[in-house]
């Protein structure tokens, strides 16, 4: 079992449910420090693969690549706290502060307490959150300023790979652009490689540096975004785009 | 310093042995659940602490079983009995034996002993009421013979017995057909007329309150019942020479005298027995009887009542919290466990705690087994329910950041479980303070000792003495539950679950 260079890389993956295929013997590498958006309609197996980078799902065949290493789901949960993950509806946890939140994976690696403050102090200013927030609960946030804390938590550990499953689908659009400039902010200070699932191809457009097309289970395009955008691959690409112009 | 701290502690310990020696050994004194067995039990009690010895009273252990497999098992060491009851229910003859063979068998069989006869037999007898007797003319058993029609009411245990209903009939040649009845109300119903004719201990006070005739048993069919104290072999001898002085000293009249006192003049049974024991000359005249008041009384058996629920609520907690965790993580074994713990709840509490009793002998532990399996259920259910019903989505996030099975649990399923665990081990709690009542039965003491006796007694204030207090416990822990929940649990999480 050679290393493979690739900081995600799909071989062959396909997943079942049942007897409905998910995914489809999908194969493809992810660029390194770029961002990456999965599109395309409900159900065509976004959620699934993204959830197969992390090992929320085991695949039915193919070979998973993480951090240049096949997927050993044996020490997953090691691998999962190198990657942040961030989901829509945040995922807070609604008996801890928002310190507590942001700061639990800190104190389960055993960061010393000023370093995760540092930390935490950094990351809130970038999301333009006040520190003051720190000791509210997250039902005392509005949906915008929680999924700001979402994305905290994901960053407190620095990981070279973050994946966001949906995380700004419900927030308004003046909201959400807010939160796309402050994620490129941050993307500048320290880049990773970024891979969001969205149905939102506007959002996709504004922030993504490469777009990941699926339908039926299978990648339909993959390319720079511009080129997705401009050269649609195939019907199903064309009438996406075209639906939601 | 050290050597200094050690005499000290010596010559505590050798005092508090003198202190002890000088009051004798400690003599635990059981009784049946009925109010002759009261009486004789604490003029049994009264009569061994008057020469120096200390008694620990265990009164109120239900039924003839409860009593015999205390003393069996040596968890009392001596209590009220009645030959006919040593001779049928507990040797299982057949035919009755002379006073010398039955001792010698007890003696033989059972490694016990019983004391000379006190005096009176208390038998079953039929009574009937003045009227009714004149109605059908009837002065002997066998005068029913000829009146099939009279209206009969026999206590439950009566109808079973085998010196009881079916053999009596066939011996006289009865054909009526009884009814059961609760012995306890069997003379209203005669008194209203509701029925004709009931079985009854000859020496019930009522027969004297009621006025009622007691019909000769001209054939000779009932057992004797005379009541002697059955204790253990091991009973120092000193002590078993005290009780002997007890023969032939109670007869069948005083006997009716006592138990009409404490059901109808308002005496307890201390008093009812000191006066017995002051007039027998056993007491001096002018001893004073020792009680507590009633405040104090009902503090002491507050404080028990807590005791037992608090230490079966703990073992509970202890057991149930990480056996609900468990099921959480091998979900499969939750249905059939969650089940059982049912299963037991379903089992009626007096049931549950006479269970107990061949495996933790009487007192508070069986008692604490007991209120511990009650209090299982409620703690392991919303334990795993509280568990499995946290969000999804929080522990797919909590699993997708890194957490193991175990952070999992202690950072975000544990907590969020907490107001339904809460929510349980308070339902346990009230749910044991209710049961605790029930303990009394088999000695434990506490509140339900009020409620026993005052049952026996038909005293309703005696009841509220005992069922006031429960009930305010039980309010009082639902408050201090609800307290330390508002500071324990986060305020938002709270209302989340009220709604």
């Amino acid at each position: 079992m050679g290393v493979e260079l690739s900081i995600v890389g799909f071989r062959n993956v396909t997943h079942r449910y049942k007897d409905a295929a998910a995914l489809n013997a999908v194969t493809f590498d992810i660029a390194q420090n770029e961002i990456t958006a999965i599109i395309g309609r409900s159900g065509g197996g976004k959620s699934t693969l993204i959830q197969i980078i992390n090992g929320l799902i085991r695949p039915t065949e193919g070979e998973v690549i993480v951090y240049d290493e096949k997927l050993n789901y044996s020490k997953i949960n090691e691998i999962r706290l190198k990657i942040g993950y961030s989901v829509q509806g945040t995922g807070l946890f609604p008996h801890m502060s928002v310190y507590d939140n942001i700061a639990l994976l800190g104190k389960i690696t055993g960061m010393i307490k000023h370093e995760i403050e540092f930390r935490i102090d950094l990351l809130m200013s970038f999301v333009s959150l006040p520190p003051l927030y720190k000791k509210k609960y997250p039902h005392e946030l509005s949906g915008g300023e929680q999924q700001r804390v979402g994305i905290c938590r994901a960053m407190l550990l620095n990981p070279q790979l973050f994946l966001l499953d949906e995380a700004f689908g419900a927030l308004d659009p003046s909201t959400k652009s807010e939160i796309h400039k402050e994620l490129l902010k941050l993307q500048e200070f320290e880049p990773r490689t970024i891979i969001m699932v969205t149905h939102d191809l506007h959002e996709a457009e504004k922030i993504a540096d490469n777009i990941m097309f699926i339908e039926n289970g299978e990648i339909q395009q993959f390319d720079k975004k511009e080129k997705v955008l401009n050269t649609p691959a195939n019907n199903f690409v064309k009438d996406f785009i075209t639906s939601q112009q | 310093m050290m050597s200094k701290l050690r005499n000290i502690a010596l010559g505590i310990v050798i005092i508090l042995l003198l202190y002890q020696s000088s009051f004798g050994q400690t003599i635990r004194v059981g009784s049946k659940h009925f109010n002759e067995g009261y009486i004789l039990s604490e003029i049994i009690s009264q009569l061994l602490e008057a020469n120096g010895y200390k008694v620990e009273r265990n009164y109120n252990l239900g039924g003839t079983k409860v009593c015999f497999d205390a003393l069996y098992n040596g968890d009392i060491d001596i209590y009220p009995e009645y030959t006919g009851t040593l001779t049928e229910e507990i040797l299982k003859l057949d035919k009755p034996l002379s006073f010398e063979e039955l001792n010698k068998k007890i003696k033989f069989e059972l490694r016990l002993e019983i004391s000379d006869k006190f005096g009176f037999n208390n038998t079953y007898a039929f009574v009937v009421s003045k009227e009714t007797a004149q109605k059908y003319n009837l002065k002997k058993i066998s005068d029913l013979k000829n009146h099939p029609e009279i209206n009969m009411a026999l206590s439950y245990e009566f109808l079973k017995r085998k010196d009881g209903w079916d053999n009596l009939a066939s011996v006289y040649g009865l054909k009526n057909k009884p009814v059961g009845i609760e012995h306890g109300l069997a003379y209203q119903a005669l008194d209203d007329k509701k029925i004709e004719l009931t079985d009854a201990y000859s020496t019930d006070g009522e027969i004297k309150k009621y006025n009622l005739v007691t019909l000769e048993d001209d054939m000779s069919f009932f057992p004797k019942y005379y009541a002697v104290a059955f204790y253990r072999t091991e009973l120092e001898s000193k002590a078993k020479e005290i009780i002997a002085g007890l023969k032939s000293t109670i007869t069948e009249d005083e006997m009716q005298t006592m138990n009409s006192e404490v059901l109808y003049d308002n005496k307890t049974f201390a008093e009812v027995a000191n006066e017995f024991l002051k007039k027998k000359n056993f007491i001096s005249q002018n001893g004073q009887l020792e009680t507590g008041g009633m405040y104090g009384e009902i503090l002491k058996k507050t404080l028990q009542h807590i005791k037992i629920t608090l230490i079966a609520l703990l073992l509970a907690l202890v057991i149930a919290i990480p056996l609900g965790i468990l099921l959480y993580i091998y979900s499969a074994a939750s249905k059939p466990v969650l089940y059982l713990a049912g299963l037991l709840q379903t089992i009626p509490s007096i049931a549950l705690l006479a269970f107990m009793i061949p495996f933790f002998g009487i007192g508070i532990v069986p008692a604490v087994a007991a209120l511990f399996l009650y209090a299982l259920l409620p703690i392991l259910r919303n334990t795993a329910t509280g568990l499995f019903t946290v969000d999804p989505l929080l522990k797919k996030v909590a699993t997708g950041m890194g957490l193991s099975v175990w952070q999992k649990l202690k950072y975000v399923e544990i907590p969020l479980a907490m107001p339904a665990i809460f929510a349980g081990v308070k339902t346990a709690a009230v749910i044991n303070i209710g049961t605790a009542t029930l303990a009394a039965f088999i000695g434990a003491g506490g509140l339900g000792e009020f409620i026993v006796t005052g049952l026996a007694l038909n005293n309703t204030g005696l009841i509220l003495r005992g069922a006031i207090p429960a009930a305010l416990l039980a309010i009082l822990t639902e408050f201090v539950f609800d307290l330390i929940e508002k500071i324990y649990v986060p305020k938002h999480l709270q209302q989340k679950l009220e709604k």
